[in-house]
């Protein structure tokens, strides 16, 4: 009788709170939630001087959607390695957990590479932060994810070599729960931003003949 | 079941259906399991589809995530396909990108981050950020004439 008891309190995950959610877990939806409004304020921002670059270059020169695809199709997985890590420390196997949780850091790890190799492209292209309205928003918005990424990878790198030595505990399944939301989260913000920049802005600057900081100076 | 193919197909993703691959058990007398939803058993095929999927379960399996993994995956090449031809949907690419995007943004918000299978508390907390969002970014691009038609030209 106590054992299906218990087994019920495992099933429905019921924390000792006011709401019956962990309070934690609780609070980093709400910080999930602000999040939202960190990235939709870029996102608008991205959309209100969007088209609006006097001089180039302009998305249609610089964005490398085969490559960005690749890249997008790697953070898709990476969520899906992360839901395996937290299934398997569910189901208490260490070996498996860590095994996913260093291929989420590591498909992480190989997204962020794809981001530096697009931004020295571009700076070599003549695009900086700089240079115009598209450089200015578009760097801050996706800057600010890679950041995110980052984040996400080092947190998950410090969980796998520091916080799961011994064995798996309710906490440490907890605290990987928080970092995988927070992951998932970074994804499904790309997914915005992968078809609000690339796909749907890539033709900006279509029909604009390229006009350079420089040029425009000068006057050429 | 009618055919085989229903058969095998019930036998691999329903609870009823053998447990191939461990899908999470419930008690069938279980009058009202959580997150059932506001609509109970209303809505298109395909949702009931998933709650059966996952009826009750908190999490489903590792087969399942890859399912919902290979499907991410999937919608991300039909993207990149609809973006490669010109003119596909005319006036309606946006849109059509837009859902597609909302798509992929709903399975992970459901699925692997479990808000299909979590406290509807959670889910109000989340679209509740969501909604002031999409709020704030409709009015911002609204005050900056983003929506407004083109300005008529004087002959």
């Amino acid at each position: 009788m106590a054992q299906a008891a218990l087994e019920q309190e495992q099933h429905d995950h019921v924390a000792d709170t006011n709401t019956g959610i962990s309070n934690r877990k609780l609070l980093m939806w709400v910080f999930l939630a602000s999040d939202c409004l960190f990235f939709g304020s870029f996102i608008a921002t991205y959309l209100v001087y969007r088209n609006e670059s006097i001089v180039g270059p302009y998305p249609n020169e610089v964005l490398n959607i085969p490559v960005t695809s690749v890249s997008t199709f790697v953070l898709l997985m990476s969520s899906l390695a992360m839901v395996l890590a937290l299934h398997y420390a569910q189901k208490d196997n260490l070996g498996l957990t860590r095994f996913w949780i260093l291929a989420v850091a590591l498909l992480g790890s190989i997204f962020l590479g794809f981001q530096v190799v697009e931004f020295t492209t571009f700076v070599n292209e003549g695009l900086t932060i700089r240079s115009n309205l598209f450089g200015t928003t578009f760097f801050i918005l996706t800057g600010f994810h890679g950041l995110h990424v980052l984040i996400g990878v080092l947190w998950l790198l410090g969980m796998a070599f520091a916080h799961f030595k011994g064995a798996l505990t309710s906490r440490s399944v907890e605290d990987l729960e928080m970092a995988g939301l927070y992951w998932h989260f970074v994804d499904i913000v790309w997914i915005i931003i992968f078809t609000v920049i690339y796909l749907i802005g890539f033709s900006d600057g279509e029909g604009i003949e390229t006009v350079t900081h420089a040029t425009s100076i000068i006057g050429g | 079941m009618a055919n085989p193919i229903s058969r095998a197909w019930r036998k691999l993703f329903y609870q009823d259906g053998g447990s191939y691959f461990l899908l999470p058990k419930v008690d069938s007398s279980f009058s009202n399991p959580p997150n059932e939803g506001p609509f109970g058993d209303a809505g298109p095929p395909v949702w009931r589809w998933i709650d059966r999927m996952t009826y009750g379960g908190r999490h489903a399996t590792p087969f399942f995530y890859t399912v919902i993994g290979v499907m991410l995956g999937l919608l991300t090449v039909v993207e990149v396909y609809f973006f490669t031809i010109d003119d596909f949907f005319g006036g309606l690419f946006v849109t059509v990108m837009l859902l597609l995007a909302l798509l992929k943004f709903v399975i992970v918000v459901a699925f692997f981050m479990h808000l299909r299978f979590d406290k509807n508390l959670l889910s109000l907390v989340f679209a509740s950020g969501f909604f002031i969002a999409i709020f704030v970014f409709v009015i911002m691009l609204s005050v900056q004439g983003q929506f407004a038609p083109d300005p008529l030209i004087a002959p």
